[in-house]
């Protein structure tokens, strides 16, 4: 692996950690727990546009594993480990589809994280209950994809090559 | 050719997003349709059941002091919520009433989940 990729995806991740603090700053969830911008998915995008899917892979896993520790616990780490790892395969195959651009990506990815999130929660509590909360998070996912999805493609346009 | 492939994947992510939107849509016609008015609350820690209380009751009950945490639930009118906890973010006194079978309210911090049901099980609250 070369220096340059290394320090690149460190930078990435140092990146993605402050977007999830930031975000951490900004409570959306009103009512339902898990409603978020998705703020570090921009990083993540961007990643699967301009660098090796391997390298995504573990700017999402690191960005992960590094929140839990910083300000998680093992049970919010549960939750967004499920959410990062189906994005991140959903998003990697709409890539190599070829059809989507940045914002389909995203917006699917927005959603297939919150569907981790409360798969993973359904699984830990015990509970089919959840299923209420699946079409505000659909919807909210939706919302939050477009808006990442549009900054992502305004970044992969802008920086051609790294 | 490269701005009609552009248009081409500017279409499908419309569709994509277009999509989505329906689907949720759908899921909460759904399940807005489908479900009645539950005739009791059940509150689980952790998977365990701790408490049922008939909505026809008034109540207002603590739960988890025994475990080192405090959720205040409250039934009035044939509805269920949690009106003061303990927890970090509070997002489970946030969710506000629930009455129709099936809806639950989430406290993720303290793995307590409050479920209205619609079964007739006319018992008295039994804290365990």
């Amino acid at each position: 692996m070369k220096t340059k990729t290394v320090a690149l995806t460190g930078l990435l991740i140092a990146l993605a950690l402050i977007l999830s603090y930031l975000e951490s700053l900004v409570p959306l969830s009103f009512a339902v727990p898990g409603i978020k911008l998705g703020l570090p998915n921009l990083v993540i995008v961007f990643a699967l546009y301009r660098l090796r899917p391997a390298t995504a892979a573990a700017i999402s896993l690191l960005r992960v594993a590094l929140v839990a520790l910083l300000f998680g616990s093992v049970l919010s780490l549960a939750y967004s480990a499920a959410g990062a790892v189906l994005s991140y395969c959903v998003m990697l195959l709409l890539r190599r589809t070829g059809r989507f651009g940045c914002t389909g990506v995203s917006v699917a990815g927005a959603v297939a994280h919150n569907l981790g999130q409360i798969a993973a929660a359904a699984v830990l509590l015990q509970t089919a209950s959840l299923t209420w909360y699946l079409p505000v998070l659909c919807l909210s996912g939706t919302v939050a994809g477009v808006c990442i999805g549009l900054l992502a493609a305004l970044l992969v346009k802008r920086i051609p090559q790294i | 050719m490269s701005f009609f492939m552009k248009n081409k994947k500017l279409k499908n992510d419309i569709l994509l997003i277009l999509a989505l939107l329906v689907l949720a849509g759908a899921a909460y016609g759904i399940l807005r349709l489908t479900r009645e008015p539950g005739n009791e609350a059940a509150v689980t820690v952790d998977g365990q059941l701790v408490l049922t209380v008939p909505l026809s009751r008034e109540a207002t009950l603590t739960v988890g002091e025994n475990l080192g945490f405090r959720n205040v639930v409250e039934v009035a009118g044939g509805r269920v919520r949690v009106s003061d906890a303990d927890c970090p973010d509070r997002l489970c006194v946030r969710q506000g009433w629930i009455s129709r079978d099936g809806e639950s309210i989430v406290c993720l911090p303290h793995k307590l989940v409050v479920t209205v049901r619609g079964s007739e099980h006319d018992l008295d609250a039994v804290a365990r």
